[in-house]
Formats: C-alpha cells, structure tokens, sequence
C-alpha cells in the first residue's frame, strides 16, 4: 500500500470529533502524569542516593570487621578496625583505579556539656578535608546540595587540622545556647567558669562556644575533650535530628582513646561499577586474610533507610502507573470499540473490495498510532509546562523519614519518558487491535448489513 | 453508445450447486438457501428476484465469497471458492468481483476519485499510473467527471451509486455483484443506475448479477431468475 490508508486515517480523525478528543486527552494525561511521577521518582532515587552516598558519609562501598555493622554499638573495641586493618584497606584499594577517594569513619554516643546542661549525642567522624571533597562531589552538590549548606557557621574542613572544632545539629545548639557559631577565639580569650545560676548566665553561655564531650573511652576510662561549636547543621534524619554531632575524625579518636575505627569509607568515581568493586574487593581482603565484611551502598542491612523509603516509593509509583494504565487502556479500548462498531458496514465493504482482516486492522491501528502520536506530543507539551510550574513553585518534599530542608525538584530523565512514551504508545495500539480485533472477525456480510456485535 | 446486451457466451463464470445456507435466529434455525443449483454466464446482465427473505441477498453474498454455505459448491471463473482461505477469497474479490451497495457504502472521508481508488490500492499488479488512468476512466464512465474531488455528503443518492458503480468498475471484474441497487434510489434515478449498468454491461461486457424487487426494472433486463423458498423457481 502507498501513503492512502494514512491519508485515509489521518481524515477519518475529523470524525467523531469529541470522541477522538477525549481518547486523545486520556492518552495526553496518562503519558504528562508518567512524565510528573518518573519526574518525581528520578528526583527521588538521585537524592536518596546522594545523601545516602555523599550525604550520610556511607560511601558506594562501607567495609566494617566482620559483624561489626549490627555488633559495633555493643562492643566498639573487639568490632572496629584496627590500624593494621585499615592500613591492609589502603594497601588493597591503592591501584583500584575505579576508587576516587576513601578513608576511615567513626560514630559514637556521649554526653555533650555547655557546663551548665548536659545532653546526649551521637557523632560521626571523618576526615574533614576527605569531608570537603565527598560534599563537593558533583553529584552530590546536584542531588543533596540543598542539605550540604550548613544551618549557620562555616564548615569543618575550613580549619586547620589540629583545631579542635565541631558541628552540632539545631536542636542540641538551641538547647546547650550554642546557636550563634563562630570562629573558635584565641586560647588567651577563652570565658571563664560560667555561674549557671547567674541572671546573664544564658548570654555567657551563647558568647562561649566551647563545649565538652563526655565518653566512656574504649579503654573503659571516662574521657573528655572540649571542642569549639562552629557551625549548626541539618542532618534530615529525624532520628538523628535531636542528638546528632560532627566533629573530625581524629578528635573522636581521641575522646575515644582509640587508634581504631568504625568503618572504611569508598567512593568510586561513578554509580556503575559498584557490585563488580565489592566482589574485588571482598575477594583481595580475604586473600589478605582480612576477617572484614564489605558492603555495597544499597545493601540493605547497610541502608535501610535509602532500601525501605525507596521499597515505599516504587510501591506508590507502580500503583500509580497501573491506574494511570488502566485509564489509558480502557479509554482508548471503550473508544475505539465505539469507532469500530459504528464503520462496521465500512470495514465490510472494505473487507468485500479485497481488503484481508490484517489491512483492515493495520489501518485502525494507524489511526489510533496517529491520535496516540498527537495526544503524546500534547501530553508532553502538558509534562514540560507541570515541571516549569512545580519547579518554581518551591514545593517542600518530605520523603518518608526526612525532614524539611528539601524542595520539590522532578527532573526529566530520557530513559523514563522513552519508557512512558513506549509504554502508553503500545497500550494505546493494543487497545484499539484488541478493539478492532474482534469486530474484524464477523462475516462481511454481517458487516456490510450491519448486524454485527 | 448502444443498450443491447452482448450476446451471452456460454463460459459460465458462476456454478453454484446443492448451495445450502441456513441462519439461527435465537432457538430457530431459518433456511435461506436449500441445495440452490445456479449458473451465470460470462457478460449476461441478470437480475435476481424475489421476495423479501426469498434469499436474494444471500445468493448474492454466496457469489461474493463474503458469507459462506453450510454445503454445496461454488465456483467463480473455474475457482472452487469454498476451498479458499480468507487471504485468497480476500484476492479473488479484489480480482475478479465488484460490489455495489443498497446503501452505497462510501467513505465519507474520501473523494470520490479516492473511493473508486480504495480497491486498486491493494492490487500489487497495478502501477501507480494505471490506477490513475483506471479510476479516470471509471469516473468518467459513470458521467462524474466534473465532481471528482467531492466528497460523497456532497453529492445525491443517485450520483453515490454511481461512484459506487464507478468503484465497482475501477478494478476490471469479471462479475459485479449488485445488492438491491435502487433500493434507496427513486424512480428516476432507479432508471439511469440500471440504465448505467446496462451500458457498462455493453461496454465493457463485464457480468453482473443484481438483486432486486423493483417490478419497474424487470423488463430491463436480459435475463431475469425468480428465488423463492431459497430456491431457484422455472
């Protein structure tokens, strides 16, 4: 056949007008809101990663002492690495071309002092130069960067090495008067013994922005150290929120009185060779005779957080998908049904002149190819202009478990709307065959008579 | 141009034998066909006639392989078509039979040069060009020249049948099946269609076997058979 049947299809549009107008929107509306939900979930996914990632510090790879993700809290000395370990990791991972950066972590409880008000906390600890490079990672800085930006102050890596500085999270700041961070002041400077009972007591304290951290060292003494608050953070996790410390590795090692800990950290310059680096990984460090577990990011013992809000989303997203499946399939099958019982009599004079059930067919599906075509670009158009309005709208997205700090951000990704536009094009065609189907099966002579079901 | 009917040849071009066709309406089963021995000859112009549910209608659609009988035989040109499959009844109406429609049975979305063209559009054996020349010749053969580019709704009853027969004609048959071709038509146009009809039947010496109960038609034709009960009557 030449250009006719699409000739032929292409007019047979202006027909039934308003039918074909509101099979066209159904379809324009399933493939914008596949375009806003993939939107949604891409912008999910990424941020979940990324702070995963970047944000949480875990790494694409963690490696802990065997057991020591679940028993670490429980016994940190006999469940952390020691320096022969993490020497062997940084010997191990030397050559791994795929490694961008990597280094030591720990986290642990206390008691944090304004001298006045003692409350607990809980700390992570890296590196604060190693800190600046995992933030400032390009992706991170795309997906995270909103929660990167530190409530007030100036951010750990802007010291020196040595100074004894630490972030706190707003609620501890606001509890202990330590909301207005600051430069640490020269030593010869430093406020003396406040008197808690005193009047001005609460503006002494917010003008001294040193702190004390009590723990049970893993030498089983009481330690302590001082630390100055430069800075008040978000960690956007609830959990966390109320307690929640950072301060340089080192310094946690010290309060500690450890030369150990609580896991390795591995970046890898991409997302993509994750598995295939865990494998090598655990493979050397067992030829090393390293007793350690190594994790990939998404593991689920690892992250269930990032595993359980994701689970959560794509369990939205599927429902979603199917109803919007569902919209889309009945639609265009109710119309198309419709359509093709109406040209019962024409698709019997067509299938007397010649025309095989197959043309007939192929010439209903170029129609609805044809609507679904147009309903797919305006459905597009419809996609864009929803992204445009979300984005600038500022809307505040609360994953599950998180708090505020987030704005609502879909972002187009290619592979979802190929995915959408192929999955709602082929629902559309298949709708309108399964319509045409069976209505191309009656006798022509019951067509052409119109005494066809 | 001259009315007379080409002699008749004695080349059948339909043989129908034992044709039995019965239909089930609801818990009953109605005979429209009962063991129906029929032949046409190649260039006759035959009417069929008949009362209402004599099964004028269903012969007719027998002959088109576009229904098919319980039993019996039916042979188009020398072709057994109750062997065919569906692609190759598909074929043979495309090559060797038209069709014209009580109710004309035009696309409305189609000029009327596209309508006549739909069935050449499917035949891989005729060029572009001949297609062309064909449905110009068609249109012009049923006087429709001047509205080739309009749409059927803007055309009468009488000029539709005339596209229809135009349709019918584009494809060269052998056989041009006419159901009931005036039914809808009044007597003025009732005439010229029939009249039409005879003249192609002259010129082109093309058969065709129509169904009708017009009486005002019946003493147009060259041959007349009379369908009663789903049988053929003397």
């Amino acid at each position: 056949m030449n250009s006719a049947p699409f000739k032929m299809s292409l007019r047979n549009l202006s027909r039934n007008k308003r039918r074909n107008v509101a099979t066209g929107f159904a379809i324009a509306l399933g493939f914008s809101s596949a375009l806003v939900l993939g939107g949604f979930m891409h912008q999910a996914e990424n941020r979940m990663r990324a702070f995963t990632i970047y944000g949480s510090r875990t790494g694409h790879i963690a490696i802990y002492k065997k057991d020591g993700l679940v028993s670490y809290e429980g016994n940190p000395k006999k469940y952390s690495l020691n320096p022969l370990d993490l020497a062997a990791l940084e010997r191990i991972t030397a050559g791994m071309s795929q490694i961008q950066m990597q280094g030591p972590e720990m986290v642990g409880q206390g008691l944090v002092s304004n001298g006045c008000q003692s409350t607990p906390f809980f700390a992570t600890a890296i590196d604060p130069q190693l800190d600046w490079k995992v933030q400032q990672h390009p992706y991170n800085l795309e997906w995270n960067g909103e929660l990167v930006n530190l409530a007030r102050g100036r951010e750990l890596w802007e010291y020196p090495d040595d100074a004894t500085v630490m972030a706190i999270s707003s609620p501890i700041a606001s509890f202990l008067h330590k909301d207005k961070p600051g430069d640490p002041p020269e030593p010869s400077a430093k406020v003396a013994a406040i008197d808690c009972q005193a009047a001005d007591a609460t503006d002494k304290l917010a003008a001294d922005l040193t702190v004390q951290l009590a723990a049970n060292a893993w030498n089983g003494r009481l330690s302590g150290i001082d630390a100055d608050v430069v800075a008040n953070m978000r960690t956007s996790n609830p959990l966390y929120e109320g307690g929640f410390v950072r301060l340089p590795f080192k310094h946690l090692q010290r309060l500690y009185e450890t030369k150990n800990a609580t896991s390795y950290s591995i970046w890898l310059k991409d997302n993509d060779h994750v598995p295939e680096t865990v494998a090598l990984i655990e493979a050397k460090t067992k030829a090393a005779g390293l007793n350690l577990d190594v994790y990939a990011w998404d593991d689920k013992r690892l992250s269930p957080y990032f595993n359980g809000t994701m689970q959560f989303c794509n369990m939205l997203a599927w429902f979603t998908a199917a109803i919007l499946a569902s919209i889309v399939i009945l639609s265009v099958f109710n119309s198309a049904t419709m359509t093709v019982i109406e040209r019962g009599s024409e698709i019997g004079m067509m299938r007397s002149l010649g025309f095989t059930r197959r043309r007939v067919r192929v010439l209903f599906v170029i129609e609805m190819t044809m609507i679904a075509a147009i309903s797919m670009a305006a459905g597009g158009l419809i996609g864009v202009v929803s992204f445009f309005f979300v984005n600038r709208a500022g809307i505040a997205l609360r994953l599950p478990g998180m708090v505020e700090g987030m704005t609502l951000r879909l972002a187009v990704n290619p592979q979802i709307v190929l995915l959408s536009a192929t999955l709602i094009f082929v629902l559309a065609i298949f709708a309108s065959l399964l319509a045409v189907w069976a209505v191309a099966k009656n006798g022509i002579a019951a067509l052409v008579s119109g005494s066809h079901r | 141009m001259s009315n007379a009917a080409p002699a008749p040849s004695d080349q059948a071009i339909v043989v129908l034998s034992n044709l039995v066709k019965s239909y089930q309406l609801g818990q009953t089963v109605v005979p429209a066909l009962r063991g129906l021995n029929f032949r046409v000859n190649r260039g006759e112009f035959t009417a069929v006639i008949g009362a209402s549910g004599s099964g004028k209608s269903t012969l007719l659609n027998m002959i088109g392989c576009i229904d098919e009988p319980e039993s019996g035989s039916i042979q188009i040109d020398g072709i057994e078509v109750t062997k065919l499959d569906d692609n190759a009844k598909s074929q043979l109406r495309n090559r060797k039979i038209g069709f014209i429609f009580q109710s004309f049975n035009l696309i409305p979305v189609l000029s009327v040069e596209e309508n006549v063209e739909l069935p050449l559009l499917i035949n891989a054996d005729v060029t572009a060009a001949e297609r062309k020349e064909r449905v110009k010749q068609a249109i012009s053969d049923v006087a429709l020249g001047k509205f080739s580019k309009n749409l059927p709704d803007q055309l009468s009853g009488g000029q539709r049948q005339r596209v229809a027969i135009a349709r019918a004609l584009a494809g060269n048959p052998d056989l041009v099946l006419a159901d009931e071709p005036t039914a809808n038509l009044d007597s003025e146009n009732s005439h010229k269609i029939i009249d039409l009809m005879l003249q192609l039947n002259a010129q082109r010496h093309v058969t065709f076997l129509f169904s009708t109960h017009d009486e005002r038609l019946m003493d147009r034709v060259s041959k007349m058979v009379h369908i009663q009960d789903g049988v053929i009557r003397a």
